[in-house]
């Protein structure tokens, strides 16, 4: 940061497990400084009053009364467009929480009012952020593996029973595709670009709800690169991205991996971070000795990292790490997903909007 | 059953037809294996007079003349893949039990006549589909099978390797049409599925060549279900270094550098097991069974091993009628179903529903 730069105002609307989370970094982080929240309860009624922020319950008097520049929507899926809308109609720059919202319609109404009122738009798909990832991300422009082949992936888990005591968890909408695989959609978006066409095989055969409970997936992305998935919440496993990176405090760790990226020139284990490759003379193959190299990794705060880019998007004018038309396009493939396991055939994407 | 010219010791009297690179690797089994008497070679490359010298067989060029010359009880196999049928059909016409090379033939027309010709004959028809006999495999298939982890919910595979050039000099065809990775490996992928669970009802693939750019295929991505609704995953690709992929992992055969890598995950819902890795993960306490809790890792102490002579020394009980065919014509023709399935769907970019019948 530059030190002439005047922190950002930011207010948060929707403080409930992860707008929690929102109000301690941006209390902590000097880059910025907090000026309101808006939500029915407030559990950090203390951490909110000595940063000097106010607590309103009603947007529309939020909107009118604060001194906000910008705002975090935490809010449930449902309303992210609606309300990013309203703040736009502020001029407010916004950053919205993943996904962008449940609606591809409402999404793409959000980005068009972005764009008329002038305002920044970042997604809140703080994985970007994730130092394995920006890891990875690197490596894979670096052109460390050469021509990229192809990526497997594993999201695989145990959810407790008590997971699904909340209602929609176990209808249409909720379900570890929409809720979980939608993070490794947006990572598998952001490392190998779009995607062309997807196809999907389901199953709720172990627990007998209306949602899925595993699925496999086939991808084919624009730049030819294909992709493969395996993911469940019904098997004992920790071959997950949060518990491999240790991503989540919720979840328990063993750091075993989950994803494989196959280059002609090398194959990156992720998130060990192990770059396996010829480094032998000649002409190389399957019968020769293949070494590795370990790529270190400095771990950081996803969500810390996300906002003070946030704050680059508003005081540098840095493009969004996440914009609202990436944030649509991980939210289009994911749900292609779902209507691929529900139809039976492979669903095909449009060139860029 | 045909009549046996066994000897009263119980040895099999056993040729070779084809002994190019796997060829040779079962001459040089049964030159050795007390089970069966190893009696001559035939290949149609007359430099291979010197591999038959030196196990002390006889040598034709001509398998023809060899099965009408010879007094045998079996045939060993090894052909390009258009020959298994001609040449298993004009064996088992002769009564010779087979043990044939996967596939078991090219198409399914001619698995058709070959089985066929099988059992108009009384003789039997041994598929090599060797990791069968890989005692690591055949362990896993009774973990999977008797419910030690749970229902199985997902399997995940990797086949990913980097095949030289040198591959594709010496065999051409491997970059043409009938070559390429699905139909050279991906059906061994496909039978070690078969063999560990069950029957696969339909199967979805996306293939792409855009890394060799040859006519084949290099890169393969397969969503896959079984039919109880199991599902599985597949991703292959030749052109890749990496440590997944099973030649390399399993040190079945010397020629592919070992590697360590977890090439399958079998996902139940009691536990987990990484294939050849054999690291069991489950949650110790049932009642603390889930995301938030710890989970349990546990090595296993089972061990990879050549599955080639194990595999040989079948077909010889096979022939002396005291196993039956660990992989039987109908079942690899299964096989081979699947995996022309998987090209049939990379082809077409259409889901194929599997028709065994
Ligand atoms: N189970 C396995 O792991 C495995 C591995 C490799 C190959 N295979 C299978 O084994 C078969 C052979 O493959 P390969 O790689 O050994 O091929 P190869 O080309 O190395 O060997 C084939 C041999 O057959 C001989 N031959 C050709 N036509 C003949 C004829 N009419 N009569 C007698 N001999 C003839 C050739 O001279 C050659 O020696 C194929 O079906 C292949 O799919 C299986």
């Amino acid at each position: 940061m530059t030190s002439n730069e005047s922190p950002v105002r930011i207010g948060i609307i929707g403080a409930g497990l992860i707008g929690h989370r929102h109000i301690q970094h941006v209390v902590e982080e000097p880059r910025c400084i907090l000026s309101g929240v808006v939500t029915r309860t407030l559990k950090a009624k203390e951490l909110v009053e000595n940063a000097g922020a106010t607590h309103y319950t009603e947007i529309d008097t939020f909107l009118k009364e604060s001194d906000a520049e910008a705002v975090i929507i935490a809010t449930p899926n449902d309303t992210h467009a609606s309300i990013g809308i309203q703040c736009t109609r502020a001029g407010l720059h916004m950053l919205v929480e993943k996904p962008i919202d449940s609606d591809l319609k409402a999404a793409a109404g959000l980005i068009e009012a972005a764009e008329k009122a002038g305002v920044k738009l970042l997604i809140g798909h703080h994985r970007r952020f994730n130092p394995y990832i920006e890891a990875a991300k690197k490596i894979l422009d670096e052109e460390k593996l050469g021509q990229i082949a192809a990526v497997n992936v594993l999201w695989t888990v145990l959810k407790p029973p008590s997971y699904f005591n909340v209602t929609w968890r176990r209808e249409p909408g909720g379900g570890p595709i929409l809720i979980n695989l939608i993070h490794d959609m947006d990572n598998l978006r952001y490392l190998f670009g779009d995607i062309e066409r997807i196809y999907a095989e389901s199953s709720s055969a172990i627990r007998g709800f209306v949602v899925e409970d595993t699925a496999v997936i086939t991808i084919r992305f624009r730049s030819g690169v294909l992709g493969c998935i395996t993911t469940s919440d019904a098997v004992a496993s920790p071959y997950n991205f949060e518990s491999a990176t240790a991503e989540n405090p919720l979840i328990y760790s063993i750091a075993p991996d989950c994803y494989r990226i196959f280059g002609t020139k090398a194959t990156l284990n992720f998130p060990e971070m192990t770059l396996w490759r010829y480094t032998g003379e000649g002409e190389q193959g399957w019968g020769d000795p293949i070494s590795n190299e370990r790529i270190g990794v400095v771990r950081t705060v996803p969500l810390v990292n996300q906002l003070r880019h946030f704050c680059d998007v508003i005081r540098h004018n840095t493009s969004p790490r996440c914009s609202g038309e990436e944030g649509l396009k991980t939210l289009e493939a994911t749900m292609g997903v779902i209507e691929s396991m529900h139809n039976g055939a492979p669903v095909m994407f449009k060139k860029a909007h | 059953m045909a009549t046996n010219s066994q000897k009263s010791d119980g040895r099999v009297r056993l040729a070779s037809i084809g002994v190019g690179m796997i060829g040779h690797v079962h001459a040089k089994i049964a030159a050795g294996l007390n089970e069966c008497e190893y009696v001559a070679i035939c290949d149609t490359d007359p430099d291979q007079e010197r591999m038959a010298q030196g196990y002390g067989v006889r040598f034709y060029t001509d398998y023809k003349e060899m099965i009408k010359k010879e007094t045998l009880d079996g045939v060993i196999v090894s052909l390009p893949n258009e020959l298994h049928e001609p040449v298993g059909t004009a064996c088992a016409e002769a009564g010779l039990h087979i043990f044939m090379e996967k596939p078991i033939t090219s198409t399914i027309a001619e698995a058709d006549k070959l089985i066929n010709s099988t059992q108009r004959n009384n003789v039997h028809l041994l598929i090599a589909h060797h990791r069968r006999f890989n005692p690591m495999v055949v362990a896993t298939r009774k973990m999977i099978r008797s419910g030690e982890l749970g229902d199985l919910v997902g399997v995940s595979i990797l086949w990913c390797m980097y095949k030289p050039s040198e591959y594709f000099v010496a065999g051409p065809w491997r970059r043409q049409k009938g070559g390429g990775p699905i139909l050279i490996n991906t059906i061994h992928e496909i039978d070690n599925l078969r063999f560990f669970y069950g029957e696969i009802e339909r199967v979805y693939a996306e293939v792409s060549n855009k890394t060799r750019r040859f006519e084949v295929e290099d890169t393969v991505s397969i969503s896959l279900r079984f039919t109880d609704g199991t599902l599985a995953s597949i991703l292959m690709s030749d052109a890749a270094p990496s440590l997944w992929g099973y030649e390399c992992t399993m040190g079945e055969n010397p020629h592919f550098y070992p590697t360590k890598g977890n090439i399958y995950h079998f996902l139940g819902t009691k536990a987990s097991l990484t294939f050849p890795g054999m690291t069991k993960v489950y949650y110790a306490d049932p009642s603390k069974a889930g995301w938030q809790h710890p989970i349990t890792r546990e090595q296993l102490n089972i061990k990879s091993a050549d599955p080639y002579p194990d595999q040989l020394k079948h077909f010889c009980k096979v022939i002396n009628g005291e196993e039956t065919p660990r992989t039987s014509g109908e079942d690899a023709r299964k096989t081979l179903i699947a995996t022309l399935a998987v090209h049939e769907s990379g082809m077409t970019g259409k889901p194929i529903q599997i028709d065994y019948t």
